[in-house]
């Protein structure tokens, strides 16, 4: 059968379209049931003894000056979101702070970090990292995190020989990284302060 | 001299060693550097690519009768597109882990040089069946390179190979894991590729 050669403008954008289509509406519901997954195991990551969740409400202009009163301008960190962590009796444990933070050479950590009202760090997640594919999992290690877990410091710093507290020791190679992960840590520990200030010190 | 008749073991070496498309057609290099800092990286990136590829290959063989010579390009570019947008949405939806991990190379892929050398030097001119067999010896021949140079880094960089560790993290050279250690480790792979076919084919 003899096909007119001009239908390959309609014949092949037609495939392409269906394909694409198709493709979309089958994996939808999959991608949307890992999307919600993956958000309840951040929040199940960073304040596994909570039991239930709500979006906290603050004036995000006023924490974004407070912020840069603590030395941490716009384009070092953003806070995107915070989310209290709550008891059985409906009470704030803590919250989950949302942070965007810049890296010194460019590129982009998201991070979700929980603290404890009393200020101890429960533990962090990140969600997205622009950087070498591979050195990126050094801040992911459970060896970097566990610098933080459990620890109630006003902020943290890094340090060749931690002899505190306050000191973490960078994992070779990923200093910038590692870097960018204590300022949204920080950034967490100052939220904190803020929105326990101006909750008129609701948290308990 | 008798030219050889084309046929589906020549395309299958061809694509594996004689025009291997990293190590003697030199193309796919960007995603080949950025994404193979570890073996399961470049694995998946090899075969994401593979797929695509085989996919891109019969498809433009099947249809060459009717894509004009003239807009070639375009028809294996809409092709290419498509099935890299599909098959990021399965990767999405059934290895989240990795879709995320590789983030802006998947996408990529559909301007990966393999695929058009590929559509324009064999699929476009042949039968689906070959075209086929050349896409899975293409395809192949990638994905086992990309995985060796990926391996290789992994195991300096992190001194693990598929997450098992195999030497202690404080001896290794976080380097590699970066882009100029790709290029030189890439380097000595294509050396010894040269070494080992007696000279390099221009």
């Amino acid at each position: 059968m003899k096909i007119n050669k001009k239908l390959w403008f309609l014949i092949i954008p037609i495939f392409c379209i269906a394909l694409i289509t198709g493709s979309f509406f089958y994996t939808r519901g999959i991608i949307k049931a890992n999307e919600a997954a993956k958000a309840n195991g951040v929040i199940a990551d960073v304040f596994p003894d909570a039991v239930r969740y709500s979006e906290a409400t603050y004036n995000k202009r006023f924490l974004a000056l407070y912020l840069e009163e603590q030395g941490y301008e716009t384009t070092d960190v953003v806070v995107d979101h915070v989310v209290y962590a709550r008891n059985e009796q409906n009470a704030v444990k803590g919250l989950i702070v949302y942070v965007n933070c810049y890296k010194k050479f460019g590129g982009l950590i998201q991070m979700a970090v929980g603290i404890q009202n009393n200020g101890t760090i429960n533990g962090y997640t990140i969600l997205d990292i622009s950087d070498a594919k591979g050195l990126e999992s050094k801040v992911k290690d459970d060896d970097f995190k566990n610098q933080f877990i459990g620890k109630n410091v006003s902020a943290f710093v890094l340090s060749d020989e931690p002899h505190n507290d306050a000191e973490i020791e960078a994992p070779n190679g990923a200093r910038d990284a590692s870097g960018t992960v204590v300022n949204g840590i920080n950034t967490a520990i100052i939220t904190l302060e803020f929105i326990d200030e101006s909750m008129g010190g609701l948290l308990e | 001299m008798k030219e050889k008749k084309d046929n589906i073991f020549r395309r299958l070496y061809y694509g594996l060693w004689k025009e291997n498309p990293i190590l003697v057609l030199c193309l796919g290099l960007c995603p080949t550097l950025a994404v193979s800092t570890t073996a399961a990286y470049a694995l998946t990136m090899g075969a994401f690519t593979t797929a695509v590829l085989i996919l891109t290959n019969v498809f433009v063989s099947a249809l060459k009768k009717i894509i004009p010579k003239e807009q070639r390009l375009l028809g294996y570019l809409l092709l290419a597109a498509s099935f890299t947008v599909a098959g990021q949405l399965f990767l999405k939806a059934y290895f989240p882990d990795f879709s995320e991990a590789l983030g802006i190379f998947i996408p990529l892929t559909a301007v990966n040089g393999v695929i058009y050398d590929r559509a324009e030097r064999c699929a476009y001119v042949s039968n689906p069946g070959l075209a086929l067999f050349d896409g899975i010896g293409t395809g192949i021949g990638y994905t086992f390179i990309i995985t060796l140079l990926g391996a290789i880094r992994e195991i300096i960089a992190f001194g693990t190979i598929f997450g098992i560790r195999l030497i202690p993290a404080d001896y290794t050279i976080s380097f590699t894991a970066l882009a100029p250690g790709a290029c030189i480790i890439l380097a000595f792979i294509m050396a010894l590729a040269n070494k080992i076919r007696g000279g390099h084919r221009s």
